[in-house]
């Protein structure tokens, strides 16, 4: 049988602010990265920069979509598809207020270590 | 430099790295420094040469950039590269004033070189650009200061330090290509839902 000690929590934990898991994802905080620096960027120039495969790539867009954070424009140039994507103002603003967030936590846990 | 300021950067400064879109332009001023016959000066045949010379340096240009388009892809962007550095625009004005008071009450366009060499040195001042560029850039400014004034001083033609320009601006080029090579991330990091 096993006994398990439970250590007693402190009365006053700090109370961490929530991350948005959608932005908090490497992949998509990547596409974020490069989308906040331009205005727009296509398929071919992401796979490029986030080193991230055709199909992992376009999983993450479309969820950057549903999430209403990016806009995906197509456009048929000489035959062939070109996608632009874009980050609009609501990804705009979650972006910022992700960093924030990371900001608060990064110096609420260095309040923590000291 | 981390991954984030890796992508900031990359897609920032995307089009000021893509250094070999104007190698034929310093290929052919080389050209012309080293082969005075090619010179529109000299004779017809040298405007013929110069024409032929201004639709090779635009189909290149073209190229290069449907070439860029396709390996890395395209970025629509506002954003000039330009250094934010107080002492580069008044190293910058200084020198314009100075090199158009010679020019005018003197004649004298000896200092079009250093005016020159500082306006492409401007990648030195920006400090958003990486550490490896800003020192090959100073590298380069070094070497191109220390030649012309060496040239000048002793009277050696003008050519030289055009020809010297030409040379480093090339390796220039093919320095920011590289790195835009290097910034590229390896493929990776598939397993994300």
């Amino acid at each position: 049988m096993l006994l398990r000690m439970r250590m007693p929590l402190p009365e006053s934990q700090p109370s961490f602010p929530e991350v948005d898991r959608v932005i908090h994802e490497p992949a998509r905080l990547a596409i974020l990265t490069v989308l906040s620096a331009c205005t727009g960027a296509d398929f071919t120039f992401l796979q490029a920069a986030t080193g991230l495969s055709k199909g992992n790539l376009s999983v993450q867009l479309t969820r950057l979509e549903e999430a209403g954070l990016v806009s995906i424009e197509k456009k048929l140039f000489r035959k062939t598809t070109r996608t632009t994507v874009k980050l609009t103002r609501l990804g705009k603003q979650q972006l910022a207020e992700y960093w924030r967030t990371m900001r608060t936590i990064q110096e609420q846990g260095g309040s923590l270590v000291k | 430099m981390d991954n984030q300021s890796r992508l900031t950067y990359l897609t920032r400064h995307y089009y000021d790295l893509q250094g070999i879109r104007t190698a034929p332009t310093w290929l052919y001023l080389l050209v012309i420094q080293a082969e005075p016959h090619t010179s529109p000066r000299s004779n017809g045949l040298g405007w013929v040469l110069v024409f032929l010379a201004m639709g090779l340096m635009a189909w290149w240009s073209w190229w290069a950039g449907r070439y860029y388009a396709h390996r890395f892809g395209r970025v629509e962007s506002t954003w000039i590269p330009l250094p934010t550095s107080r002492l580069y625009w008044s190293l910058v004005m200084g020198c314009f004033i100075f090199s158009m008071y010679r020019i005018i009450f003197t004649s004298y366009r000896g200092d079009l070189p250093y005016m020159f060499t500082l306006v492409w040195l401007s990648p030195l001042f920006n400090g958003e650009n990486p550490l490896v560029r800003r020192i090959y850039y100073a590298v380069a400014g070094a070497l191109v200061l220390s030649s012309t004034y060496y040239l000048q001083f002793n009277h050696i033609g003008n050519n030289f330090i055009i020809a010297i320009q030409c040379v480093v601006l090339l390796a220039l080029g093919l320095a920011d290509h590289l790195l835009l090579m290097s910034l590229r991330a390896p493929a990776h990091e598939d397993a994300v839902a």
